[in-house]
């Protein structure tokens, strides 16, 4: 999986491309909870080159949710399309994230914090 | 098309593979192929979950295209195992007491327009339809 990254006023937006799935969720994984070891981490995902993603990458978007709280940071959502947010909204996971129409916005939202 | 693949992650990357590359020969609308490829994310990482034992096995899969329907069906000759009777999860749980355990399952129910699994011939075999 191809995830790309970029930092927004020190906010760090990761973009990862492609299916998140029980084949790719493990790279994911180690990724964002690599990330969330820093004090206060404030990361958005930005979903926009996410083609689906199934159950195995929304077990790593609830262990992201939890380290990031235990770590008094920000978490924010972005961009999801159609098929991912219902996804989202059948694992009822909607009300666990804040999830914003755009990187701009999410960037916004989690250096408020 | 049909194919066969080992009961391993591997295995679930050849399918995905190849089932994504089906969808497109046959030009299904991108939601029926997310849906499509998603359900049997779910299906196939359930069977490699339960034959952890006996990883030597083959999943088979058959997938065709008849007009309006789409027909798959995912067989193992694995211990039985029904997927489907799997109960479903809480998903009104706050983040620290939310289990996930059920949840691929709910999303192959939403994700198909049907679903059966029958143990026939000491094999599993699950059946997913979707109208495109």
């Amino acid at each position: 999986m191809d995830i790309s990254q970029e930092q927004l006023n020190g906010v760090v937006v990761v973009a990862p491309r492609g299916r998140i799935d029980s084949t790719t969720s493990g790279t994911l994984e180690a990724h964002l909870l690599n990330l969330s070891k820093t004090p206060q981490p404030r990361i958005v995902v930005d979903f926009t080159n996410v083609d689906y993603i199934s159950s195995a990458g929304l077990r790593v978007m609830l262990t992201l949710a939890k380290r990031v709280r235990d770590a008094r940071g920000g978490l924010a959502l972005c961009s999801l399309g159609e098929t991912v947010r219902q996804v989202f909204e059948l694992a009822g996971f909607l009300p666990l994230f804040t999830i914003e129409s755009s990187r701009d916005v999410a960037v916004r939202a989690v250096g408020e914090r | 098309m049909t194919l066969s693949v080992p009961r391993t992650v591997a295995g679930i990357r050849e399918a995905v593979d190849a089932l994504d590359a089906w969808s497109a020969r046959e030009h299904l609308p991108d939601e029926v192929r997310r849906k499509l490829l998603t359900a049997f994310d779910e299906i196939l990482s359930n069977v490699v979950r339960h034959a952890l034992r006996d990883r030597s096995g083959l999943v088979e899969i058959a997938i065709s295209r008849d007009g309006g329907l789409v027909h798959a069906e995912v067989t193992d000759d694995a211990e039985p195992f029904d997927p489907l009777g799997v109960p479903a999860p809480d998903t009104s749980a706050g983040l620290e007491a939310r289990r996930l355990g059920g949840l691929g399952i709910a999303l192959v129910r939403a994700f198909t327009d049907e679903v059966r699994y029958e143990r026939q011939s000491d094999r599993n075999r699950l059946t997913m339809k979707w109208r495109v």
